[in-house]
């Protein structure tokens, strides 16, 4: 008797947080519609032509009358313009798009410096932070950051004072075989394709040489490995040509045999965030003379590193971000 | 405060930073370092490398493929043998004294004419439970601490993070896992506060949780107790001690496991995106400094923990008496509790005094046993019995324990939801209330369900 009694108070309180929690998720939910729409006529002023309703709809998976609701809740706050063309965005509107925009992709930033989310994962999570991430907070999270230029994707972050500095590169597809350039841009939609470029290796400001350029795809060096990109697939990636002719270094500290002693050149900058920092602060600043003084016995990883008179283990993994000479 | 002047600054200030390299963090830190050597080069002047290469010569021996193991394994050894086997007497004594107090303060208090409920309530409850808890952790902890300290003041430890690292990495853990875990023997909640030697949040998170599946100094008298009741009994003589301390051992050996296994789970699940990051630091060995020693380990750790798990113990205490000394239509509380708990009890093949025993001791897990037999032989504080024949015939005829009670009781001793002082310390080191929900839930949810399979699987196959 007394056990029914105590599952159904547990079963209530269930249903209660479920009930409080659901309405919460309601109140937010009207925000991020209104955002959305707003984002989307600007994305479309931005080509030059105002916004039309029924391609919102489409565009936003949203019924006519609901769509009217938000439409008429930002023209009273004066975000939208509307006229026979169709909308268009008010300064203030204006404003709140550069905004979301700041805040979506400093949070990506964010996520790929300072965690270790798979990089296909973190445009979703910044589509839904993108709504909460504002004033004090947000520049707080630039600054930590070291005041980014670019998000993951290659795309400009906007400052402070709303000014977005513009993206240089051209698609892959139209570069000519032999040329060499630098990632500057992946397109974070449509989100499988992102997927497949990420997991392939590649990353805003790696070099990528052009082997072979035809009409169904692309065969192209990258990091020392030759890939093959479809044509589709391409598209989704610009290239920008390289200002410096350096030529990149191709031994890390786990090339070191033991006892050897190297000059570190630099750390990749594929390892941000935390383990970054953790190295530098430990010493491991370009210019420095490293030598591998104690391997694991279990499996050679872990592996010590004299570096300023300390000792000092680091895995593989991130060893192999450290370039030396 | 907003004047030309400083709106002229600010912009400037977004010029220059415009211009600037993304990493320009890197060339801060650069040019600290360049700052330091310049200093370091005009005051520095090494003499001799004789440190330097016995330092090496040392490090080749202590992480060698074949010396590395079994050094690690007999210095840790050592410590927890030290540990038992010196606590002991000192244990005897301070419980005894403590013990003749307490009977000493009932009599004062008889005298002064206090109400026999309220010398029972506040000495026999209270005042014993304390007293219970001082006796039973402080001597191990005065005597881990010391020795644990001495191997970390000497430079081994981080050694033993380097050879162990293998093994956490598969787990997804870090090697300075191995440090916290061997705190953990001594004290959960040291371990857990030991944690914060692990820089990474994943792996230290990972640290924290799972830092109860290593059984502390509160928990080994009940797995040795059982180890020899039950385990030993089934051994001719002979063989009968090496039995129990190697049953010990197998359930340690368990929870590793236990804490491995679980490790690798919590970072491919939960744990999946937060920041991870690996460095170890292997500093020069040193000779140990005594008075450092006895600083950070008798007032940092014992004497911070004992602090708070007297806070903690004290109402514990009164709870237990009231448990066997309030009478509903003639029957003890703690009789009616155990009596609703029974069936959830034989489920995991355990018994509702057992589950009460472990509610009321969630302060402190050196209550379990006595509360359990205080509550088998009807009386009304917490006793001990220290006559093994005794305590088989109150715990086996009496009772009804088999082997499986014995086994599962092991299970979840060493399983089971972490005392309140480790979940208040998980709470103060990471500030979260999923984590702390989580490190007192999972652990718990394990047990039962360890138990559970292993009752259902012993009744259907015996």
């Amino acid at each position: 008797m007394i056990y029914y009694l105590i599952l159904l108070i547990f079963i209530l309180f269930i249903v209660w947080w479920y009930w409080t929690r659901e309405r919460e998720h309601e109140r937010k939910l009207k925000r991020v519609y209104q955002e959305d729409a707003l984002k989307y006529i600007f994305h479309q002023n931005d080509h030059g032509h105002p916004a039309l309703f029924d391609g919102m709809k489409g565009s936003l998976g949203m019924n006519g009358t609901h769509l009217t609701h938000i439409i008429n809740d930002l023209q009273s706050r004066g975000l939208i313009r509307i006229s026979e063309q169709g909308m268009e965005l008010t300064e203030s509107g204006r404003k709140l798009v550069i905004e979301i925009v700041r805040a979506h992709r400093i949070w990506e930033t964010f996520l790929q410096r300072e965690t270790d989310l798979p990089l296909d994962k973190i445009h979703d999570h910044a589509d839904r932070k993108e709504h909460e991430l504002r004033g004090e907070k947000l520049n707080a999270l630039d600054a930590h950051l070291g005041f980014p230029k670019i998000d993951p994707h290659g795309d400009p972050i906007p400052t402070e004072d709303g000014h977005v500095s513009v993206r240089e590169g051209r698609v892959l597809n139209e570069w000519q075989e032999g040329q060499e350039g630098r990632i500057s841009h992946i397109e974070d939609e449509p989100v499988p394709l992102a997927r497949d470029i990420f997991n392939r290796g590649f990353r805003v400001n790696d070099r990528v040489k052009i082997l072979k350029n035809t009409d169904q795809g692309m065969q192209v060096e990258h990091n020392d490995k030759s890939q093959y990109l479809d044509a589709l697939t391409a598209m989704n990636i610009q290239l920008q040509p390289i200002e410096r002719k350096e030529v990149p270094p191709k031994r890390t500290l786990n090339d070191l045999k033991p006892a050897e002693q190297g000059r570190i050149i630099y750390i990749s900058e594929r390892l941000q965030g935390l383990a970054r920092r953790r190295l530098l602060d430990l010493g491991f600043t370009p210019g420095v003379p490293v030598k591998k003084v104690l391997v694991s016995s279990f499996g050679g990883d872990p592996t010590a590193y004299e570096v300023r008179g300390a000792k000092i283990a680091l895995r593989k993994d991130q060893a192999k971000y450290i370039y030396i000479n | 405060m907003e004047n030309k002047s400083g709106k002229d600054l600010i912009r400037e200030i977004h010029h220059i930073r415009s211009g600037l390299d993304t990493n320009f963090r890197d060339m801060v830190v650069e040019d600290i370092y360049k700052n330091a050597e310049q200093i370091y080069n005009h005051s520095v002047k090494v003499l001799s490398d004789r440190k330097y290469n016995l330092d090496q010569k040392l490090d080749r021996i202590l992480t060698s493929p074949v010396w590395g193991l079994p050094i690690m394994l007999l210095l840790l050894g050592m410590t927890f043998w030290i540990t038992i086997v010196g606590a002991n007497y000192p244990s005897e004594l301070i419980a005894r004294g403590l013990f003749w107090l307490e009977a000493q303060m009932a009599l004062i208090m008889q005298q002064l004419g206090s109400p026999s409920w309220l010398t029972g309530f506040l000495i026999h409850g209270v005042y014993k439970g304390l007293a219970w808890v001082v006796s039973v952790m402080l001597p191990p902890m005065a005597i881990f601490f010391p020795v644990f300290t001495i191997l970390e003041d000497f430079g081994y430890l981080p050694r033993v993070a380097f050879n162990m690292d293998w093994l956490f990495r598969k787990a997804g853990a870090h090697g300075k896992q191995a440090l916290t875990m061997s705190m953990g023997f001594g004290c959960n909640a040291a371990g857990v506060i030991a944690t914060r030697i692990i820089e990474s949040p994943r792996e230290r998170i990972i640290a924290i949780l799972t830092n109860n599946f290593v059984p502390c100094n509160g928990r080994f008298p009940t797995l040795i107790m059982l180890a020899t009741i039950f385990v030993a009994a089934a051994f001719p003589p002979t063989l009968a001690s090496l039995a129990a301390a190697g049953s010990v051992v197998f359930v340690v050996l368990i929870g590793v496991a236990v804490t491995l296994i679980v490790s690798w789970a919590l970072s491919r699940t939960i744990l999946k995106g937060e920041a991870s990051s690996f460095t170890l630091e292997l500093p020069p060995y040193r000779k140990p400094s005594i008075l450092r020693i006895l600083y950070t380990s008798l007032i940092d750790r014992t004497l911070f923990v004992l602090w708070r798990a007297i806070f903690m113990a004290a109402p514990a205490g009164g709870v237990i008496w009231l448990l066997a000394n309030v009478t509903v239509n003639g029957q003890t509380l703690a009789h009616l509790i155990s009596g609703f708990l029974n069936p959830l009890g034989h489920v995991i093949g355990l018994d509702g005094t057992i589950l009460l025993a472990y509610i009321v001791a969630i302060p402190a897990n050196e209550i379990v046993v006595p509360t359990i037999l205080m509550i088998y032989s009807h009386a009304s504080t917490m006793l001990d019995i220290t006559q093994l024949s005794q305590l088989k015939a109150l715990l086996v005829d009496n009772a009804g324990w088999t082997l499986l009670t014995a086994v599962n009781l092991m299970l979840f001793a060493l399983l089971h939801n972490p005392c309140s002082t480790t979940i208040l310390t998980i709470w103060k080191e990471t500030r979260s209330m999923r984590w702390t929900l989580i490190g007192a839930v999972m652990p718990l949810g394990l047990a039962f369900l360890v138990t559970f399979f292993v009752a259902q699987f012993v009744r259907l196959v015996f």
